[in-house]
């Protein structure tokens, strides 16, 4: 078993005993082939939209872009064992992936095949799956710049959702409710953010201190979520500091920096 | 988990926005005002915490012998990646990764090095002994019904613990009453 860095301290507020994203790459080196199977099936549930967008981005229709991504993943991810290749001290496995996909790209264009590149049995059902249109306000990006738009959309919507579902669970729904209006829906609607005191009338909270104390305490959470979950995506010896500016880094425009 | 609904989905922001939101994930707890984080908020988040957490391979592999684990395999292949609160939810868990976790969070308990760790910990105990009890009608404590009654007694009534364990807990102290009433 893969002896990676579990920087645990035994019940620590930076446990890290789940499972990261590169242990499970490097747990799908096995000859078990159900669990193999398994495994990369997740994988490619993460990435599979990542890999359309960029496809898109890269000029290919619906339908190409589709089938491109089928064979991406069973040509290279799972024909040429992709995954037990990633070298997990190296780079970002996300990196990686972008890399042999850009690879891809260029030797089928390389071939001009003309047959439809839909693999028998197919491992990826896109037929029955709604795929997404790149968003008008995605459509000047570069297809990395699409691929990594892809990913942070799909990482914030799992986090926002996580959280959300949190308080919820515990019957604070309020609090999610007071944190969304004031931080998240001005961004998703374009709005100027209410005041506190609207918040507060809203809401039925009695006074406006009492509001921020809720709105830090979910994004303190939201933060805490959020370092979580990326943790599970960046090698060892990395931190998650610096996959956020990675992150930053590959979105244009603000991101950027 | 319920998924964001199509309308409130970042897929269709502009980059600027998905940046923004980034940035609101990633900033450090600056409160808008003076905010304190109770012990009951604490035991809440690193309970959520726990649950989202998967079971360490390596844990498992040190607490049961190369017989058992082979016969698991199978088993392990179909949880690998499944978090905690899914596996103690799912009656399709079989017994022996139930007791998994009941050990995995005893080992928490016994590092335990605040009153939230610890209190999690036993919450997580408790999760598991529930499990086994609702789904596989097993006990897998050596605390009697009556013991066990006033436990989950107790952790219903704690505000930091999430809905669907809260209710699993009310189910269990149900059994463990039948189980007094009829023995």
């Amino acid at each position: 078993m893969a002896n990676f860095n579990d920087r645990t301290t035994m019940g620590g507020a930076n446990s890290t005993f789940q499972t990261t994203c590169w242990a499970k790459i490097f747990d799908a080196k096995t000859s078990d082939e159900t669990r193999k199977r398994l495994i990369i099936n997740g994988l490619i549930d993460r990435y599979w939209k990542p890999v359309y967008c960029y496809l898109r981005r890269k000029g290919y229709n619906n339908n190409s872009a589709k089938d491109l991504t089928q064979g991406f993943f069973c040509e290279i991810v799972l024909g040429r064992e992709l995954i037990q290749r990633a070298d997990r001290g190296k780079a970002l496995f996300r990196t990686f992936l972008l890399t042999a996909l850009d690879r891809y790209v260029i030797d089928m264009h390389r071939r001009e095949t003309a047959n439809k590149r839909s693999p028998t049995g197919k491992i990826l059902q896109l037929d029955n799956i709604n795929l997404p249109e790149v968003p008008r306000a995605a459509s000047d990006l570069t297809p990395e710049q699409g691929f990594h738009y892809a990913w942070v959309s799909d990482l914030l919507d799992q986090i926002l959702s996580e959280v959300k579902d949190e308080y919820f669970s515990l019957g604070k729904g309020v609090y999610w409710e007071v944190f969304y209006a004031r931080c998240v829906a001005p961004i998703m609607a374009n709005t100027k953010p209410p005041s506190l005191t609207e918040i507060c009338a809203k809401y039925g909270i009695e006074e406006r201190t009492k509001a921020s104390n809720i709105i830090a305490t979910v994004k303190r959470r939201l933060g805490s979520v959020f370092a979580r979950s990326l943790q599970r995506y960046v090698p060892p010896n990395s931190d998650v500091e610096q996959e956020l500016s990675e992150l930053l880094r590959n979105l244009p425009g603000k991101g950027a920096r | 988990m319920n998924q964001i609904d199509k309308k409130s989905t970042t897929f269709g922001l502009s980059p600027d926005k998905l940046a923004d939101l980034l940035n609101i994930c990633s900033e450090s707890t600056q409160s808008e005002d003076k905010n304190k984080v109770d012990i009951t908020q604490k035991k809440a988040e690193l309970l959520q915490d726990r649950l989202a957490e998967t079971l360490p391979f390596e844990l498992s592999k040190k607490s049961l012998s190369k017989e058992v684990l082979d016969r698991l395999s199978q088993i392990r292949a179909l949880v690998i990646g499944e978090p905690i609160r899914n596996l103690l939810n799912n009656p399709e868990t079989g017994i022996g990764l139930i007791k998994q976790i009941k050990d995995y969070s005893k080992k928490l308990s016994r590092y335990a090095s605040s009153e939230a760790e610890h209190d999690t910990a036993n919450a997580i105990y408790y999760a598991a002994i529930a499990s086994a009890l609702v789904f596989h009608d097993r006990k897998i404590s050596k605390y009697s019904y009556k013991s066990l009654h006033h436990s989950f007694s107790k952790l219903i009534n704690e505000e930091w613990i999430p809905k669907e364990i809260a209710q699993m807990f009310v189910r269990t102290r149900e059994l463990c009453q039948q189980k007094i009433r009829y023995k």
